[in-house]
C-alpha cells in the first residue's frame, strides 16, 4: 500500500473510530483490504443518506471481492463524513453520489430496514428484486405481506414470522422462510432480523435467496433417501470410505457380512483392521485393497475374491468390487458373501482332483463318451492308447479317434463297438476282447461298457496283453512239446501198431482166443494213438500253411453225397439215421479231399454225440456268395460256456465223457476251412441239439 | 499178363519198422523180402540180390532216401527198378505227382496189413519194361 494512501486510510479510520455511531471498524479481514463497519446511524444520517439511515451493518468487499486500496480509502473517508455528527451544518453536498449507494446496491444480500411498526423504510435493489416489487418502501410488513412457509412446510402468518418476533421481543432472530414472490413462486430466504443497536425503532432484515440451494439440497436429500432405502434392501454389502479409508457409511448387508454394527464400522479406523487376505491366504497390503486402489489410482476394481476374518473369528469369502466416486475423495466398496459358493467350489474341486488322481493312476483306460459318441473325458491311460490330447479334451469333447482293431482269428460278426452297443441297448457290455493298434503297439483289452444317465457311456479297457502274451507263449511251448512228442512217437508207434496189426491179421498163425482179444484191444489203443499223433501233426501242418491244396471247382451235391456215404457205416454202428436234405446246384471252389475231411469230422462228431435212434441231417443253403453246409444232430448240444473254445485244440466239453477223440477234430476242421478261405461255426439247433456248419465260397462259373 | 510182384527190398533205418514190414509182406503178402538198414546197405543188397521193387524210406541218417534213389538209378542194373518211397514228409506224399524216378509214395504211418496189396496194386500199374 502506498504510504500516502495508508496515511489517508489511517486518518479516515481514526475519524471513524471517534464517531459515536460506529461500534466496530476494521479495514482488513483475513489479511485482505476490506472495509467493515458496524454500528448505529444517527437521525442526521437518516436525513442525509439514502442508506443505511438509522443503523447499519456494512461490509464492503467480502462478498464481491476485496476493494482496491483507493476505493477503500474513499469509502473510509465517505463513511467518516457520513457517520460523524453534522448537527451544525448541512451534510456535505453530493453525499448521495458517494460510493455508499453503489456499495449497498452491490450487496448480494437483500437488505430491508423496517420501523418498529413494521413499515418498510428501506430496501436495496436485491431486496426489491427478490420481493418482486419496486414499491416496497412504505408498505407494512404486518399487513401487506403474504403469509410465509416454514422449512417444515407449515404456513405461518406474519405474526409468527421472525421479523414480528423480533419486533415483539427485541431479540435477533434467524431462520429460513418460504416467501411467495410476485409471480407466486415460493422463494426460500435465509433471514436475519435484528434491532439496530442504539436505535430501538429500527430493525435490519438481511436475507439471502437460497431457493436454488434449497432445491438442490432437497433433491440431494431425496436422492440420499432413495439411495439409502435402496442400499438397505441390497443383499450386497456396500461401504462408503473416505480418503483415509475410514468407513463413513455402511448398509445393513455390509454390517451383517462384516460382523459389525454401523456404529462400530464407522467408528473404527478401517486401516487398523488387518482382516482381509488374498484367496490363497497370503496377506494383502493396504496398497492392494480394492478400496485403496479405487481411491488412489481411480481404477474400478471388479470382483476380487478375498478371505475376510470377522471379529468373531469366522472366515468368509467376499467377492469385492470398488468404485471411486467421481469428484469426491470417496470410494464405494461393494461385496457379496460367496462363502457358500466358494466352499462348494472348493469341495467340488477337491473331489474332482481326487477323482482325476484316481483315474490317472489307474492301469485301466477309462473313457467317458457323451450322448453324441464324442469323448468327454478320458484318463491318462486312455489318452496314451488313443493318442488323445488331454489339454484339448479339457476344452471341448473330442471325436473318437480312428482305432485299428485286430482280432484273434476271424472278426466277430457284430462289429459294433462295445460303447456303441451299450448306448444303443442301454445295457452293460462286458468282457469283449479286442486288440487295438495303439502308439504302444498292438495291445489287447477286455472292454467293459456301462451306460450312464443322459446317454453317456463309460468304457473301460483292461490291458491284458502281457498276460495274453505269456499265455500265447505257454500255448506255443505246449504246441511245440506236443509236436515234438508226436514226431518222436510216430516212428515207434508205426512199428507198434504195425506189429499188432500184422499179429491181429494172423500173419504168425492163429492166436489163442484170449491172446487174440488182447491183441485186438492193444491194436485198438495203438490205432487211437496213431490217429492222435496224426491229427496233431496234421493240424500243425495245416495251421502252418504247409498243407498243399488241390483246389478245383466242383459241384457241391456229389461232395455231400460222398461224405454221407463215407459216414454211413459209422452211423449204422451207432444206430443213428443219416439223412441228406439238399438240392444244391451250386459249384464250389475247394479241395474235395479237404471238404471230405471236414465233413467226415463234423459227421463223426454228430453221430458220436447222438443218442441211439436219433437223426443226423446234412443240409445245404446257398446265397449269392456262400454255400453253407449244416450238420444238425439231436444230441444234448454244446454247453454255452464251452462254445467259445469249441474250435480250439484239445477242447472237450465234458472231459471224461470222451468218445475216442482227442479234441483235435474241430480245430483241424477250422484250420482246413481257413485254408480253403471258408469258415466253420456252431449254433444250437432249434429244439435242442447242435448245428455245425461249414461255409465256403461259391464259384458257379 | 505181368507176373505178380515177388521180391521186395525194404530200406529203413528203423529196425522195428523193417521187422514189421518184412513180417507183414512175407506172411500176409507171400513176398520175398530183403531188408537194409541204410542207403549204403541197400545198394550192397541190390548188387547181390535181384528185386522187383524197392520200398525206400526217405529220412535216414547218412545217405538219405533221395541220394539212395539217385544211386539206384545210376546203376544200369537197377536203373528201371520201381521205387516206392515211404515218408512222413507231407510235401512228398501230398504232391499230385511223385518225384522223378519214383513210382509211388506211401505216407507213414501206414497199415502194414494192407501194405502188400498196395504194393501189388502199384506194381500192376507200372508198365512192363
Amino acid at each position: 500500500m502506498k504510504p500516502a494512501l495508508r496515511a489517508r486510510l489511517e486518518r479516515a479510520l481514526g475519524r471513524l473510530a471517534a464517531a459515536p455511531a460506529v461500534a466496530w471498524v476494521s479495514a482488513e479481514v483475513a489479511g485482505k483490504p476490506v472495509l467493515r463497519l458496524e454500528g448505529e446511524a444517527s437521525p442526521a444520517m437518516h436525513e442525509r443518506c439514502l442508506t443505511p439511515r438509522p443503523g447499519f451493518a456494512l461490509r464492503v468487499g467480502l462478498g464481491d471481492g476485496p476493494l482496491d486500496e483507493t476505493t477503500l480509502a474513499d469509502a473510509a473517508d465517505w463513511a467518516a463524513d457520513l457517520l460523524l455528527p453534522h448537527d451544525d451544518g448541512p451534510p456535505p453536498s453530493g453525499a448521495d453520489e458517494l460510493p455508499w449507494a453503489a456499495v449497498v446496491a452491490a450487496q448480494s444480500e437483500g437488505i430491508v430496514l423496517i420501523g418498529s411498526d413494521g413499515t418498510i423504510v428501506f430496501a436495496n435493489p436485491v431486496a426489491e428484486r427478490v420481493l418482486g416489487r419496486r414499491d416496497v418502501v412504505g408498505r407494512n410488513i404486518r399487513t401487506d405481506m403474504d403469509s410465509r412457509v416454514t422449512e417444515a412446510g407449515e404456513s405461518v402468518g406474519p405474526e409468527s414470522s421472525p421479523v414480528l418476533q423480533t419486533l415483539r421481543t427485541g431479540q435477533a432472530h434467524a431462520g429460513v422462510l418460504g416467501v411467495p414472490d410476485a409471480a407466486g413462486r415460493l422463494l426460500w430466504l435465509a433471514n436475519h432480523v435484528a434491532p439496530l443497536p442504539g436505535n430501538p425503532n429500527l430493525y435490519l432484515i438481511s436475507f439471502t435467496d437460497i431457493t436454488e440451494y434449497k432445491r438442490l439440497q432437497d433433491e440431494a436429500q431425496a436422492d440420499g433417501a432413495l439411495q439409502r432405502s435402496t442400499l438397505a434392501t441390497l443383499r450386497e454389502g456396500v461401504l462408503v470410505l473416505n480418503e483415509r479409508l475410514q468407513v463413513v457409511d455402511a448398509n445393513p448387508a455390509a454390517c451383517a457380512m462384516l460382523g459389525h454394527t454401523r456404529e462400530s464400522l464407522t467408528a473404527v479406523d478401517a486401516q487398523a483392521r488387518p482382516a482381509i487376505r488374498r484367496a490363497d491366504g497370503s496377506p494383502l497390503a493396504v496398497e492392494q485393497w480394492p478400496g485403496w486402489r479405487a481411491l488412489h489410482h481411480g481404477e474400478s476394481v471388479r470382483g476380487e475374491l478375498l478371505d475376510y476374518e470377522r471379529p468373531d473369528g469366522e472366515r468368509r469369502w467376499l467377492l469385492m468390487s470398488a468404485e471411486p466416486v467421481t469428484g469426491h475423495r470417496r470410494v464405494v466398496v461393494s461385496f457379496a458373501d460367496v462363502t457358500v459358493l466358494q466352499t462348494a467350489r472348493a469341495s467340488a474341486e477337491a473331489a474332482s482332483a481326487r477323482w482325476r488322481a484316481l483315474m490317472d493312476n489307474l492301469h485301466e483306460a477309462v473313457i467317458l463318451f457323451g450322448p453324441d459318441g464324442r469323448i468327454e473325458d478320458a484318463n491318462r491311460a486312455a489318452a496314451a492308447i488313443l493318442g488323445i490330447d488331454l489339454v484339448a479334451l479339457a476344452e471341448a469333447p473330442l471325436p473318437m479317434p480312428r482305432v485299428e482293431v485286430v482280432h484273434d482269428g476271424p472278426a466277430p460278426s457284430p462289429t459294433e463297438r462295445p460303447s456303441e452297443r451299450c448306448r444303443r441297448t442301454g445295457q452293460p457290455v462286458t468282457g469283449v476282447i479286442a486288440g487295438m493298434v495303439t502308439p504302444l503297439g498292438i495291445r489287447w483289452y477286455v472292454n467293459t461298457a456301462v451306460p450312464l444317465p443322459g446317454g453317456r457311456v463309460l468304457l473301460s479297457l483292461l490291458d491284458f496283453t502281457d498276460n495274453r502274451e505269456a499265455r500265447a507263449e505257454a500255448e506255443r511251448r505246449k504246441d511245440e512239446f506236443v509236436s515234438t512228442l508226436s514226431h518222436e512217437l510216430r516212428t515207434p508207434l508205426t512199428s507198434l501198431d504195425g506189429a499188432l496189426a500184422v499179429l491181429e491179421a494172423g500173419a504168425t498163425g492163429p492166436l489163442p482166443a484170449d491172446a487174440a482179444s488182447l491183441v485186438t484191444l492193444a491194436r485198438r489203443s495203438s490205432a487211437r494213438l496213431v490217429r492222435l499223433v496224426n491229427d496233431v501233426l496234421d493240424l500243425e501242418r495245416i495251421a502252418a500253411g504247409g498243407a498243399s491244396l488241390r483246389l478245383g471247382t466242383h459241384a457241391l451235391l456229389p461232395l455231400l453225397e460222398h461224405a454221407v456215404q463215407v459216414a454211413a457205416p459209422f452211423a449204422a454202428q451207432h444206430a443213428v439215421r443219416l439223412t441228406l436234405h439238399a438240392e444244391a446246384t451250386a459249384r464250389v471252389r475247394v479241395d474235395p479231399d479237404r471238404v471230405s475231411q471236414i465233413l467226415a469230422n463234423l459227421l463223426a462228431n454228430a453221430i458220436q454225440f447222438s443218442p441211439e435212434g436219433a437223426e443226423v441231417v446234412v443240409h445245404a443253403t446257398e446265397d449269392e456268395q456262400l454255400v453253407k453246409i449244416e450238420v444238425k444232430d439231436q444230441g444234448s448240444g454244446v454247453p454255452e460256456e464251452f462254445r467259445p473254445r469249441l474250435f480250439t485244440r484239445f477242447a472237450q466239453a465234458r472231459p471224461g465223457t470222451t468218445r475216442g477223440g482227442a479234441g483235435l477234430g474241430l480245430s483241424i476242421c477250422r484250420a482246413l476251412a481257413t485254408a480253403l478261405d471258408g469258415e466253420v461255426g456252431y449254433h444250437p439247433a432249434r429244439g435242442g441239439g447242435s448245428v455245425f456248419w461249414l461255409a465256403v465260397r461259391r464259384e458257379d462259373e | 499178363m505181368k507176373p505178380p510182384l515177388r521180391r521186395v527190398l525194404c530200406v529203413d533205418d528203423d529196425a522195428d519198422i523193417l521187422a514189421v514190414v518184412s513180417l507183414s509182406l512175407r506172411t500176409l503178402g507171400g513176398l520175398t523180402v530183403h531188408v537194409a538198414g541204410s542207403g549204403a546197405e541197400a545198394l550192397q543188397v541190390l548188387r547181390r540180390e535181384p528185386v522187383d521193387l524197392v520200398l525206400l524210406d526217405v529220412m535216414m541218417p547218412g545217405m538219405d532216401g533221395m541220394q539212395t534213389l539217385a544211386a539206384i538209378r545210376e546203376n544200369p542194373a537197377t536203373a528201371t527198378t520201381p521205387v516206392v518211397l515211404m515218408t512222413a514228409r507231407v510235401q512228398l506224399h501230398e504232391q499230385a505227382h511223385p518225384p522223378a524216378g519214383v513210382h509211388s509214395v506211401i505216407a507213414k504211418p501206414f497199415d502194414p496189413v494192407s501194405l502188400a496189396p498196395r504194393l501189388q496194386a502199384i506194381w500192376e500199374r507200372i508198365p512192363s519194361a
